[in-house]
C-alpha cells in the first residue's frame, strides 16, 4: 500500500473536468469559441499553480498576474529584440519568476500571516511602474508587438485550433504535475503547515522553506502562462496583467473552491465562460465579482467544489490494514555511544523580568523514562519549548549526543532526533489519523512513501490505534488523539521523545494503557522526557524524577527517594500524598490523585 | 543636488506620509482587536475623499459648509465601515480568521467597482486649503501641507486619549489582549471589534480628505493607499497606532527621496521595496515587542 492509494480519490473523476475541456471547443466549433476556451485554458495554469498556494498552502498572493507579466515579457522582449527561440525564453521566464518568488517569499513568509497578501496586492503597480521607467525596452503603456508563434522546428503552430491543442496538452501535464504534487511528501508537509506551523515544525518540516517552495511553484506556473499568452496573442501591454486580472485570479479559485484541483477548474471555466455567453461585460464587472467572492466567503467558504461531499479517502477496510511490520526494529537507536544522550547545561529562559528556567543543568541517559514535575509555573513546558527549539535558551548549550542543538529551529531538532507532543494535542484537522502519522515521519527523509506509510500503520497497530486509522482527528476521542499524537512522533524515530502532560484529562483505566505503552517504549529503547502532573503515570513509568520549582531544579533522583524529599512535599507534593505516590510504583493500583499543587 | 532641494523632498514626504500614517493607525486598530488585517483600508480613504468632493461641491462655498461636508463625508465612511463589520459578522460560525480577511477583499473589490461607477475614471480634486506657503529650511512649506500635519498631530493626541484615558479604549485595549478575559469582565469583544473598524473607517476618510486637494484622488487608489499603509503599520510595529503614523511619516520619505533624486515611476515601487526590508531586518517593526510576533 503506498500514499498514493491511500489519499486518491477515483483518478477519472477528477480528470473529468479536465477532459471536458479538450472537447468543449468541438460542441461549439468557431473561431470565437476557440479563442475564448483557450484564454481559459491558459487561465487554469495560473489558477492550478494558486491552488498549491492559495487552497493547500493557505498563502495568499493577491499580485499573480506580475508573474504572468514576467512570462509574458520575456517570451515578448527575448524573441522580439534578441532573437531567441520561445522554447528558451519561456524556461528563462519561469527561472526569473521563481527567483522574483523567492525574493518577495522570504522575507514575508517567513512570518505568519498576511504580510505576503499585502506585499503581492501592491505588485501590479510596482510592474507597471517598472514598465514604464525602462520603457526603451518595454515599450511603456504601449507595449511590445510581433511576437513570433509557437514553432517546432519548421512546423509553425498558425492556425489557432493548433495553438488550442498545444495549450491543452500543457494544460493535461501541468494537471498531472499538480496532483502528484498534492499527494507527495511536499503536498502533505504543505497542508500540515498551512493547518498548524508549529505541530509542522515539531515534526520536523521545514514551514518557512514550504512555503517559500509552494510560492515559486505558483509562479513558475503563472509565467508559463505568461509565455502562451504572448505567443498566442502575439503582443503583450502591461494593462493585461493589471490589479484585476490578479484580483480575478482569487476570485475564480475561491468560487470554484480553493483546496480541490476541480474545485479550480470549475471557478475557472464558469468564471471565465460563462460572462462570455452570457454577453456580460458591463462596467458592473468588479462589484459583480466582489460581491460573488462576499457570498461565496460567507455562505459556502470551500466554494462550489465544498458543496459536494467531501468523499472518504479510505481506500480498504480499517479492518485490513493489520499490517505486521516490527515497529520494534524501526525505533531501537543504534549508535547512541556510552554518554548522555540529552545535555543541558547551564540552560536558561528569560522572559521580561522573569526567569522561567534558571540556569538549568542537567542529563537525559539513553533508554530511559524521565518524567519531571512542579507545581504550574515551575517552568516545566518551558524547558521542553527549549530543547525542541519552539523557544530560543536566554543563556545555556544544549547538546544531542556530541552535537550542540540550542541554536537550530525546531525542523531541525526534530530531524536530528527530537521528538514531541504538544500540552494540546495538535494534529492536522485535513488529514486522517494515519496521515497525521505519516507527516510524522516526514522528518525521516530518507524513508520511501511506502515505508513510511508502512512504519505509521504499524505504529498505529502498536497504539490500539488501526481502527481509527482512516477517522479524521475531530471522530476520534481524547485519548485516541493523545495517542495519534504520540504515534506521529514516534514515526519520527526520536532518539528522545518529549510528552508534554501527556496524561491530563485521561481516565485512570487510559493512564493505566498510557503507563504500559511508556513501559514498552523504553523497552524498545526510546528515550522519554515527560512532564506531567499526574503522578501515578509518572511513579509508574519514570527510573528518574526531576522537579522544578520558579525553574530551579530543587531534586533529582529515583522516584521513591524523590517523593520523601522534604522540599519537593512542600513545594509540590504536599505531606499526606507520600504513602499514596509509594503505592503508585506498583502499576497495580494505579490511581489518579488530586493535583494539590493546583 | 543642493540642499533646499533635499529639503523639499523631505517636507513633502513628510505630509503625504503624515497621511500613510493614519492609513496605518486605521490597519493597526483593526489587527489590534481581531487579529484581521482589513483590505478595504485603502478603499475607505479613496470613498473619504472623493465623497468629500462631491459633499463640497454640493454644500457650496464658505468654511463652515466645506466643515459640514467634511463631517458628512466622515459619517458616511464610519457607517460604511460599521456597515463592513456587520457584514464580516454574516460569516458562518467557525470561520476562520482567514476568511474574515477574504471577506474584507471581497468588499474592497466591490467598493472599488462602485467607486468607479459613481465617480468615473478620472482624477477627482477640490480646494479646501487656503492659499500661500512659507518656508523653512529652502523648503516651500504650503499652508495645506501645515494643515495636514497639524491635523494628524491632533488627530494622534486625540487618539491616544481615546484609548489610553476613556473606560471605553481601556475596554478596546483590554479585548486586543485577552477577548476572553475581557468578555469575563463584562466587555463585549463584537462591539469592540465594531469600534475599532468604525475608528479605522474614520482615520482612513480623514486620510482621503487631507490627500485629495493637494494629490487628487481616483477610484482605483485604494490599493497602493492600502500598501502604504499597511507599510506605515508594520514599520510601527503593526499593532501600535501611534508607531504606525510615525511608520508613515518614514515611508514618506523614503518615497519622496526616492522620487525626488532617482524616479517618479518608481514612487509605488519604494514602499514596496521599504516593507520588504522592514519584514526581512526588523519584523517586529521600531515599536513593537518580539512578543507580538508569536501570535
Amino acid at each position: 500500500m503506498t500514499l498514493q492509494t491511500l489519499t486518491s480519490r477515483p483518478r477519472a473523476l477528477l480528470w473529468l473536468p479536465v477532459l471536458l475541456l479538450g472537447v468543449a471547443p468541438l460542441l461549439w466549433g468557431d473561431a470565437y469559441q476557440l479563442s475564448v476556451w483557450t484564454f481559459i485554458l491558459l487561465g487554469l495554469i495560473v489558477v492550478l499553480g494558486l491552488d498549491v498556494l492559495l487552497g493547500f498552502g493557505g498563502q495568499l498572493s493577491l499580485g499573480h498576474g506580475v508573474f504572468v507579466a514576467v512570462g509574458a515579457y520575456s517570451t515578448a522582449l527575448l524573441t522580439t529584440k534578441a532573437d531567441w527561440s520561445g522554447w528558451l525564453a519561456m524556461p528563462f521566464g519561469m527561472a526569473v519568476a521563481a527567483l522574483l518568488a523567492l525574493i518577495v517569499g522570504i522575507p514575508t513568509l517567513r512570518l505568519r500571516g498576511y504580510y505576503l497578501a499585502m506585499a503581492t496586492l501592491g505588485f501590479p503597480v510596482v510592474l507597471d511602474g517598472v514598465l514604464r521607467h525602462a520603457s526603451a525596452w518595454t515599450g511603456g503603456s504601449s507595449g511590445v508587438a510581433g511576437v513570433p508563434r509557437l514553432a517546432f522546428g519548421s512546423f509553425v503552430l498558425k492556425d489557432p485550433a493548433q495553438m488550442y491543442w498545444f495549450v491543452f496538452v500543457v494544460v493535461c501535464v501541468v494537471f498531472l504535475i499538480t496532483e502528484q504534487l498534492v499527494r507527495s511528501r511536499f503536498g502533505l508537509a504543505l497542508k500540515a503547515v498551512h493547518a498548524d506551523e508549529a505541530a509542522a515544525s515539531a515534526r520536523g518540516i521545514d514551514v518557512a522553506r514550504t512555503k517559500v517552495l509552494a510560492f515559486m511553484f505558483s509562479a513558475v506556473l503563472a509565467s508559463l502562462s505568461g509565455s502562451l499568452y504572448a505567443h498566442y496573442v502575439q503582443f503583450v501591454a502591461p494593462d493585461t496583467f493589471g490589479i484585476s486580472y490578479s484580483i480575478m485570479l482569487i476570485v475564480m479559485l475561491v468560487v470554484g473552491g480553493a483546496g480541490r484541483l476541480w474545485g479550480a477548474v470549475i471557478g475557472t471555466v464558469g468564471m471565465m465562460w460563462l460572462p462570455e455567453m452570457l454577453r456580460f461585460t458591463s462596467t458592473w464587472e468588479p462589484v459583480v465579482y466582489g460581491v460573488t467572492l462576499a457570498i461565496v466567503l460567507l455562505f459556502a467558504p470551500n466554494g462550489i467544489a465544498g458543496l459536494a461531499r467531501r468523499r472518504a479517502t479510505r481506500s480498504m477496510p480499517a479492518g485490513e490494514r493489520t499490517t505486521k511490520a516490527d515497529t520494534t526494529l524501526a525505533l531501537k537507536q543504534e549508535g547512541c555511544g556510552d554518554g548522555p544522550l540529552l545535555t543541558l547545561e547551564g540552560v536558561s529562559k528569560q522572559f521580561g523580568g522573569v526567569r522561567a528556567v534558571s540556569s538549568l543543568s542537567y542529563k537525559v541517559a539513553p533508554g530511559r523514562v524521565q518524567a519531571i514535575i512542579g507545581p504550574n509555573g515551575a517552568g516545566k513546558s518551558t524547558l521542553l519549548a527549549l530543547i525542541a527549539g519552539t523557544l530560543p535558551p536566554s543563556t545555556g548549550e544544549i547538546r544531542l549526543g556530541a552535537r550542540r542543538i540550542d541554536a537550530l529551529p525546531a525542523h531541525s531538532r526534530a530531524r536530528l532526533g527530537i521528538g514531541r507532543t504538544f500540552q494540546h494535542t495538535r494534529l492536522i484537522p485535513g488529514l486522517t489519523v494515519l496521515e497525521n502519522v505519516v507527516i510524522g515521519g516526514h522528518a525521516v527523509a530518507a524513508d520511501s512513501a511506502a515505508q513510511s506509510e508502512a512504519l505509521a500503520a504499524a505504529l498505529l497497530t502498536r497504539l490500539d490505534l488501526a481502527g481509527v486509522a482512516d477517522a479524521y482527528p475531530s471522530e476520534i476521542n481524547h485519548f485516541q488523539r493523545r495517542l495519534t499524537e504520540i504515534a506521529a512522533a514516534l514515526a519520527g524515530r526520536p532518539r528522545v521523545l518529549l510528552l508534554d502532560e501527556p496524561g491530563a484529562g485521561l481516565s485512570s483505566l487510559e493512564i493505566g494503557q498510557l503507563v504500559e505503552m511508556l513501559l514498552s517504549l523504553r523497552n524498545d529503547g526510546v528515550s522519554v522526557v515527560l512532564v506531567d502532573h499526574v503522578m501515578s503515570l509518572v511513579m509508574a513509568s519514570a527510573q528518574e524524577i526531576l522537579v522544578l520549582e520558579h525553574g530551579i531544579l530543587i531534586a533529582q533522583g529515583e522516584p521513591t527517594d524523590v517523593v520523601r524529599n522534604e522540599h519537593v512535599r512542600a513545594a509540590y507534593l504536599g505531606r499526606s500524598t507520600l504513602a499514596e505516590a509509594e503505592a503508585q510504583r506498583s502499576p497495580a493500583s494505579l490511581r489518579t490523585p488530586q493535583e494539590q499543587a493546583e | 543636488m543642493d540642499f533646499s532641494a533635499i529639503a523639499q523632498f523631505v517636507s513633502g514626504g513628510v505630509t503625504v506620509g503624515a497621511v500613510y500614517g493614519l492609513i496605518g493607525a486605521g490597519f493597526s486598530l483593526v489587527f489590534k482587536t481581531s487579529k484581521v488585517v482589513n483590505f478595504a483600508q485603502g478603499e475607505f480613504v479613496v470613498l473619504g475623499g472623493l465623497m468629500a468632493y462631491t459633499l463640497i461641491a454640493l454644500f457650496g462655498g464658505g468654511t463652515f459648509s466645506a466643515v459640514t461636508a467634511i463631517g458628512a463625508t466622515l459619517a458616511l465612511v464610519v457607517g460604511l465601515a460599521a456597515l463592513l463589520y456587520a457584514v464580516l459578522r454574516q460569516a458562518r460560525k467557525g470561520s476562520d480568521e482567514f476568511t474574515f480577511v477574504m471577506v474584507t477583499l471581497a468588499v474592497a473589490i466591490a467598493l472599488r467597482g462602485g467607486a468607479g461607477l459613481a465617480w468615473g475614471t478620472e482624477y477627482k480634486t477640490f480646494t479646501l486649503y487656503p492659499r500661500g506657503s512659507v518656508t523653512v529650511l529652502g523648503a516651500v512649506i504650503t499652508y495645506g501641507a501645515l494643515i495636514t500635519l497639524a491635523v494628524t498631530f491632533v488627530v494622534s493626541v486625540g487618539l491616544w486619549l481615546a484609548l489610553y484615558r476613556t473606560r471605553l479604549g481601556k475596554a478596546l485595549r483590554a479585548c486586543a489582549d485577552n477577548p476572553a478575559a475581557a468578555q469575563t469582565v463584562g466587555i463585549d469583544p463584537k462591539r469592540m471589534v465594531l469600534y475599532a473598524y468604525m475608528g479605522s473607517g474614520l482615520l482612513g476618510a480623514l486620510g482621503g480628505v487631507l490627500i485629495t486637494p493637494s494629490l487628487m484622488m481616483s477610484y482605483d487608489n485604494g490599493v497602493i493607499l492600502a500598501l502604504k499603509g499597511f507599510t506605515a503599520a508594520v514599520v510601527g510595529g503593526l499593532v501600535n497606532p501611534f508607531g504606525a503614523i510615525v511608520g508613515g511619516v518614514v515611508i514618506g520619505v523614503i518615497e519622496g527621496l526616492g522620487v525626488g533624486m532617482f524616479s517618479s515611476d518608481l514612487q509605488n515601487a519604494y514602499s514596496f521595496i521599504a516593507l520588504l526590508v522592514v519584514l526581512a531586518v526588523r519584523p517586529q517593526g521600531l515599536f513593537g515587542g518580539r512578543a507580538e510576533l508569536a501570535r
